[in-house]
């Protein structure tokens, strides 16, 4: 008698354990999309994967292009390039900080020190690739910024046509 | 740096680790002799030396790996100390961090213990029998425990001298407040209690009715979503405070070293009950001592981390 109450106490244990677990993972989110708490704005080094783009919600995973916002509160949001941080901050106004990654140095700095190439392979295809160093061809942030709020980059057939089809450096 | 090696509980611990290590050097190499030579099926003066020495040997071993479980605590309480002289750190969860040796260190230290724990079951079989039939296997063990011992001797040198005593580090309300993410699994403190308490009576009722591996994995779950309780649910209780979340604040003065006690019952029960069902599952041996001691330890963990909140309840007649 005391074997079959254990093993039906004991199924009937089991089947609670799954059943919260299941609930558990059912509300999982994931990928996170904030980092709280960055009272000083500095840079908040992610890991691939580790957190969604704010704007397409596809997983910062290739670092090359990523970039990141910082707001007054400290609250720091994560993109998987820069031209979705464009569009995701085009009605913010209480943006303190923006990094970015460079292809060229691999390092994070303030976007708007940064130089921007318009024919880079960049993970949403907008085609924004930023440079620490400048050289011909590129432009700068505010320029990136009117250019992708206009529409005016690789995801445009007639601009991908007119940029991949001629040299930028003349 | 030279505050930190100058520290007297870090020149204690390292000094007792260093002694520690040699007695297990010693080990080391007559096990090497032992391992080369051993033939229980002789009867030559040479066999029945390396009898008399394979005993003392794992005297030496048994007396050094019961001083590991212990210094564990010990290492515990130093880097705690550390904590005045490492700027932002209010406790041991800042100095952990404060290189990338720290968590490495911890981890690698309580899985020698396990692993220690296990050696100490097997050689206890070993010398109950009258021809040691676990002789080789449990020699070879001990080589790897060595090793593994022997890394983190050197995490421990390496952690100590690269602790910066410039740089600011973060505490604990940050790596395990809101910033640092939460409870993990998508859990939160009800579904997260709920596991808790379901799991240690699954595994008082697997244990019972003898189901030694729903014990196995039931207590590997356990010792998980015990560490996020304590950390994310129970820690609020002993601190009293629904914000205060970290698993070192509770090893100081100020909450009664209770923390010493928690994570001694919690790591010690699942501990020996994995210990004993290993032994069960491979050797067949029943070590029902070991398995109620470890029980015990479990219940005691669930009565102390429940305890705080029903006393919080009564005294305050809120939950947190």
């Amino acid at each position: 008698m005391k074997q079959i109450v254990g093993k039906i106490l004991m199924f009937v244990v089991i089947i609670a354990i799954i059943i919260v677990m299941f609930l558990a993972f059912g509300s999982s989110q994931g990928a996170n999309y904030v980092y709280k708490g960055n009272s000083s704005f500095s840079v908040v080094p992610i890991k691939p994967k580790e957190y969604q783009c704010s704007e397409c919600n596809m997983d910062v995973e290739d670092m090359k292009y990523a970039a990141e916002v910082v707001l007054d509160d400290g609250r720091t949001y994560f993109f998987d390039e820069i031209g979705c941080l464009v569009l995701w901050s085009k009605d913010k106004i209480n943006i303190v900080k923006i990094y970015t990654k460079t292809v060229d140095t691999h390092k994070w700095i303030d976007a708007h020190k940064a130089y921007y190439s318009r024919i880079d392979n960049t993970p949403m295809g907008y085609g924004f690739g930023a440079y620490e160093h400048p050289k011909s061809g590129l432009i700068s942030f505010e320029k990136m910024r009117e250019l992708m709020l206009q529409g005016q980059n690789l995801q445009d057939p007639f601009v991908k046509k007119s940029l991949l089809g001629k040299d930028l450096a003349k | 740096m030279d505050k930190i090696l100058l520290n007297s509980e870090v020149i204690i611990y390292l000094l007792s680790k260093s002694l520690m290590m040699l007695l297990l050097f010693v080990a080391f190499l007559y096990s090497v002799v032992i391992l080369k030579d051993w033939d229980f099926n002789q009867f030559t003066p040479k066999q029945f030396a390396l009898e008399n020495r394979s005993y003392l040997v794992s005297v030496i071993i048994v007396f050094a790996l019961i001083l590991k479980s212990f210094l564990i605590l010990y290492f515990v309480h130093t880097i705690d100390a550390l904590s005045e002289f490492v700027p932002g750190a209010m406790c041991a969860a800042g100095v952990i961090k404060a290189n990338i040796y720290g968590n490495y260190l911890l981890v690698l230290s309580l899985a020698s213990i396990f692993l220690s724990f296990v050696w100490m079951s097997i050689n206890a079989m070993d010398i109950k029998s009258l021809d040691y039939p676990y002789m080789r296997l449990k020699t070879i063990f001990f080589m790897i425990l060595f090793v593994l011992l022997v890394v983190e001797y050197g995490l421990d040198w390496l952690y100590f001298t690269h602790i910066d005593t410039q740089k600011a580090v973060s505490c604990c309300s940050v790596i395990y407040g809101k910033v640092g993410g939460g409870i993990p699994f998508g859990l939160d403190s009800v579904k997260l209690l709920v596991l808790f308490y379901l799991l240690f009576v699954l595994i008082v009722l697997s244990v019972w009715m003898r189901y030694v591996y729903i014990s196995a994995i039931s207590t590997l779950m356990f010792l998980v979503v015990g560490y996020y309780s304590v950390v994310y649910f129970f820690g609020t209780y002993i601190y009293e405070l629904p914000t205060h979340k970290c698993p070192f604040c509770m090893l100081q003065h100020y909450y009664h070293y209770v923390g010493y006690l928690v994570w001694g019952l919690l790591f010690g029960g699942v501990f020996l009950l994995l210990d004993s069902l290993i032994m069960q599952i491979f050797f067949k041996e029943k070590s029902i001592h070991l398995t109620k001691v470890a029980t015990v330890m479990l219940l005691l963990f669930v009565a102390l981390c429940s305890g705080y909140v029903m006393v919080y309840y009564i005294k305050n007649g809120v939950f947190l």
